[in-house]
């Protein structure tokens, strides 16, 4: 199932407007332009690449990542029913890239193996502080499940209702409900003993 | 809803701000300029690669399949290890009696064991790797088959004999307290006794229960040390374990030594002359004898009478080692040998239960502990149903649970 998203801009990044119209760029790729692949990578590498750093963190690995992506998507494309929903059926693929990366991250945890490499800069140039509050954020989402971790990602960092989270899991409201309750809780106690993540909570009385 | 009204509802909306400004999935113009070229790559070879991956994946599907057909007949290997008794399968735990002739009890992996004219064994366990068997009485030749995977054990009364590769042998039971192991081939060690012990061919082991003595020898006179040439080791006998004929008696028991058990009717037991004593305790009077003969000449006279069939005199004489050498290890030994007589020959269930906790209750960490609660508990599975025993089965797995009877007592708690 391909999940109708609404793709929101990270702060601070213009409003991703690609130049080539998702239908047009579909029959392109479709019919194998070379040209098209280029043209998709530019529409798309940056929402692809953003959402997989926020969901797994800066790492050696994000790049390949990015690149597992379009290669999927690329090889799928053709299979597309709807040219207008390009940018959402990519989207569904680099969520479903990243389940795949979190569980196999999990099993390498199992066997105690590490993935090799320095990360790359596949982050903003923010402040020191920022950087290392991010890397613990990612400590303390790697801590939960696969399915709460991309609940919590898409509710509270892409900003996604809990309906289209649920489309985007392929799982009921309700069972959205009782996922994000656990790991929103779990985060917050997390979070709430990290010097670093502290002052990035906010006060539960402001909750509307 | 967007990401502002986000950022003001939630109590992790900094949170997601934070990793918003951070993980833009904005990188410099060289990584970017990578990354294009080899989505470029990927666009062109897209084509290949399902080709590619249906090859990877019908090779994975075959791998697969061969490792579970694999893992499947080493399962079978391992997991279906099954005997027949003269050519018939028989079950675990089923008793092996012989009465005519030798039984000859093959397992499928080439192991053989010939359990000799009036003795009693019986294949407790027969797990993935191990086989245990327990020779209740009497004797059994026993041949490891070459390159055997599994590790045979042989219990006999407190001891356990393992046998090592391509090991032949003989193992004796006798009157419940005498182990006797001769080795013909390979190496076997033998435990229960003071200190393992390990032997090699030509040698030969004789362990007391009741008096704990040990004595280690060659099988025959001369002495097939392990420093014997090689030429010296292959003169020691190796009986054919298939044959019919009865087995040849084997070398004088015990060498005399100042350990060994003194006492002609002793000594006649031992050598398994039991009519003798019979003879001379009729000649003297029985109840002559059993209000005044040694304990030792008693403890021989019960063991001939029982181990002949005489089993009214064989309790009499246990009931006299009672009365009148209470508190003697013979004594406490009794009780267990008038429950195994109420248990084999008379069925008495209730008799037998009552004897066997008068040996847990006065000898609890006796040689025959183990057996004795083993056989209590069958005994009360038998006399009240299988459910009655599970209390038992439960307790003899937390105090012996590698026993001769866990097979039974996990399948009673399995229930």
């Amino acid at each position: 199932m391909v999940p109708k998203l609404r793709l929101l801009s990270p702060a601070g990044e213009a409003p991703a407007v690609p130049d080539t119209p998702d239908a047009e760029l579909y029959h392109r790729l479709v019919r194998g332009e070379p040209r098209a692949a280029v043209l998709a990578w530019r529409a798309y590498a940056v929402m692809v690449r953003g959402l997989v750093v926020r969901s797994l963190g800066p790492g050696a690995e994000v790049e390949d990542r990015v690149q597992d992506v379009f290669a999927v998507f690329f090889r799928k494309v053709s299979t597309l029913k709807d040219p207008n929903a390009l940018r959402s059926f990519l989207f569904g693929i680099t969520l479903r890239e990243i389940q795949t990366e979190l569980r196999r991250r999990r099993v390498r945890s199992w066997l105690k193996l590490t993935s090799t490499g320095e990360p790359v800069e596949t982050v903003a140039p923010a402040d020191e502080n920022a950087r290392h509050a991010f890397d613990r954020l990612q400590r303390v989402l790697q801590s939960l499940d696969t399915r709460g971790h991309l609940a919590f990602v898409l509710r509270h960092f892409e900003g996604y209702e809990l309906v289209e989270v649920a489309e985007a899991l392929s799982c009921s409201l309700a069972t959205v409900k009782r996922v994000l309750a656990a790991v929103e809780t779990r985060v917050w106690s997390l979070a709430a003993q990290d010097p670093y993540l502290c002052p990035y909570l906010e006060p539960e009385a402001t909750e509307s | 809803m967007d990401s502002q009204k986000q950022s003001v509802s939630s109590p992790f909306a900094r949170l997601g701000e934070l990793a918003r400004t951070v993980g833009t999935g904005q990188v410099s113009r060289a990584v970017d300029a990578v990354g294009e070229r080899r989505a470029a790559e990927a666009f062109q070879n897209r084509g290949r690669a399902p080709r590619l991956r249906r090859i990877i994946g019908l090779a994975t599907v075959l791998a697969t399949a061969a490792a579970a057909f694999v893992i499947f007949s080493l399962q079978i290997v391992n997991h279906a290890v099954s005997w027949t008794v003269d050519g018939a399968p028989v079950g675990q735990g089923t008793y092996i009696s012989p009465v005519h002739k030798e039984a000859n009890v093959r397992f499928s992996e080439g192991t053989e064991f010939a359990v000799q004219r009036g003795g009693r064994l019986r294949v407790a366990e027969a797990g993935a790797k191990t086989v245990k068997a327990v020779l209740e009485v009497g004797a059994s030749r026993v041949r490891i088959a070459q390159r055997s995977p599994i590790s045979f054990r042989i219990e006999a009364g407190p001891f356990s004999v393992s046998p090592g590769a391509v090991a032949s042998l003989m193992v004796e039971w006798l009157a419940d307290e005498l182990l006797r192991v001769s080795i013909f081939e390979g190496e076997t060690s033998v435990q229960g006794t003071p200190s393992p012990l390990y032997l090699r061919a030509g040698q030969q082991v004789s362990a007391n229960a009741r008096d704990g003595t040990v004595e280690v020898g060659p099988i025959a006179g001369p002495t097939v040390s392990s420093a014997a040439p090689a030429e010296a080791r292959q003169e020691v006998p190796r009986p054919p374990i298939s044959s019919d004929e009865p087995a040849a008696p084997l070398a004088p028991a015990l060498p005399s030594s100042g350990t060994a058990r003194r006492g002609s009717w002793s000594d006649a037991v031992t050598a398994g002359d039991y009519g003798a004593v019979l003879r001379e305790a009729e000649r003297r009077g029985i109840t002559s004898v059993l209000n005044d003969a040694s304990l030792a000449d008693l403890v021989a006279l019960a063991d001939a009478a029982r181990l002949s069939g005489r089993v009214e005199l064989g309790k009499r004489a246990l009931v006299s080692e009672r009365r009148r050498f209470a508190r003697t290890t013979a004594a406490k030994d009794a009780a267990f040998y008038l429950g195994r007589i109420a248990d084999d020959h008379e069925h008495a269930w209730t008799t037998a239960i009552t004897w066997y906790e008068t040996y847990l209750s006065e000898a609890p960490h006796g040689h025959f502990a183990a057996e004795a609660f083993g056989r209590k508990m069958v005994a009360i599975s038998r006399l009240s149903g299988r459910a009655a025993a599970r209390e038992t089965a439960v307790e003899y797995l937390k105090r012996f649970p590698a026993g001769p009877h866990a097979g039974v007592a996990r399948e009673l708690t399995n229930e």
